[in-house]
């Protein structure tokens, strides 16, 4: 009878279970663990000898330029990193002009050769190197030494040709050691990208 | 008569694969071996033209690192980084180049006319044009270079400072 009546007063209440707070001792014996930083904030490190494709931004002639002297370059095409990020287009950088000579007397051409030095990502600088821009001029030297045979000291009046770059030339380079970059300073994906091995270039990330 | 005939024309057909086999012969530009992990190197060649007598001497910081004579070259490990080579003889000729790690890089020395003697003249160079004008090069002599290079070093010993 008893235990009939339990049943019944059970079953006309309704069981409410509710959230108890759970409290945590804040004296604790073991060492607390910092939560790992967002993995956004320094995600990519372009690795050397990643292909760069550059282009040199303002037109360099052999007879003006000197060694020493810096000159412009942005890249050319984007580099694609891990998540669809990016380096892109149109970004600056520097070069330095390692070698110039003016045409000379006797069809002697003028000589250039041009080094990248350095892409700026948002105040980051990514060192480059092995780009090969440069050569030599027209050389005119079988032409003077012809003339001055025939014609005599006019022969050595002549000069050769200039080395002339012009605006927008093509560059290749490569990144010369291992940059980090926060994914903050690179653009963000676009909507609809695909990762890194769609890319024209492919970032060589970590 | 007939026996002559058949032996010209079998003499014939010995000497002909002959000349087919030098006419099929591509002659190519001396190989460049890689240069030692981390370090550079620089291929200095003369291709022929005016002066063939004179020798192309190449310097760095005033000493004799290379000498290549009409139709040579001379492969030379330097460290990565900018080098200066200068040339002598009526006049002197600089060339700034950059020696990468792991790479080649490629100088070229005519002489051109001069007064005198012929002018040397050092310019930046690069594979593509040393694989087209290097088909008749001959390697320098590592032995003469090494005697040239000690009887180089005994003169600038000799000579007053300042000079």
């Amino acid at each position: 009878m008893l235990s009939v009546l339990v049943a019944a007063l059970f079953a006309a209440e309704p069981v409410v279970v509710t959230p108890q707070p759970v409290v945590i001792s804040t004296i604790s014996t073991t060492p607390t663990i910092a939560p790992p930083p967002p993995a956004i904030a320094d995600c990519c490190v372009i690795k050397a000898m990643t292909p760069v494709r550059l282009a040199i931004t303002n037109p360099i002639n052999s007879n003006q330029a000197r060694p020493g002297e810096r000159f412009a370059l942005s890249l050319r095409e984007p580099i694609l990193l891990d998540g669809g990020r990016s380096i892109p287009a149109g970004t600056t950088g520097g070069g330095e002009v390692v070698h110039a000579s003016r045409t000379g007397l006797a069809g002697r051409p003028g000589e250039l050769l041009l080094a990248a030095r350095f892409l700026d990502v948002e105040g980051v600088r990514i060192p480059l190197r092995s780009m090969r821009v440069g050569g030599i001029g027209k050389d005119n030297s079988g032409i003077a030494l012809i003339t001055y045979a025939a014609v005599g000291v006019i022969g050595l009046v002549i000069s050769g040709g200039q080395v002339r770059i012009l605006a927008g030339a093509p560059a290749d380079a490569k990144v010369s050691a291992d940059t980090r970059i926060d994914a903050t300073r690179l653009a963000a994906p676009a909507a609809g990208s695909t990762p890194s091995n769609s890319s024209t270039i492919e970032g060589n990330v970590q | 008569m007939k026996l002559h005939s058949l032996r010209l024309l079998a003499l014939a057909g010995l000497a002909f694969p002959a000349v087919a086999h030098a006419a099929d012969e591509v002659r190519v530009a001396p190989a460049i071996a890689a240069p030692a992990s981390g370090k550079g190197q620089v291929v200095f060649y003369r291709p022929g033209g005016l002066g063939p007598l004179i020798r192309c001497t190449v310097r760095e910081d005033g000493k004799m690192i290379a000498r290549v004579g009409n139709g040579k070259y001379h492969v030379m490990q330097a460290e990565p980084g900018a080098h200066s080579y200068t040339a002598k003889t009526e006049a002197t000729d600089t060339v700034r180049v950059e020696v990468e790690p792991d790479e080649t890089t490629y100088v070229k020395c005519k002489i051109s006319m001069g007064i005198m003697a012929g002018r040397p003249n050092l310019s930046p160079s690069s594979a593509e044009e040393y694989a087209k004008v290097g088909k008749k090069l001959k390697p320098q002599d590592p032995a003469d270079l090494a005697e040239d290079i000690a009887k180089d070093e005994a003169k600038q010993a000799k000579a007053p400072v300042g000079n």
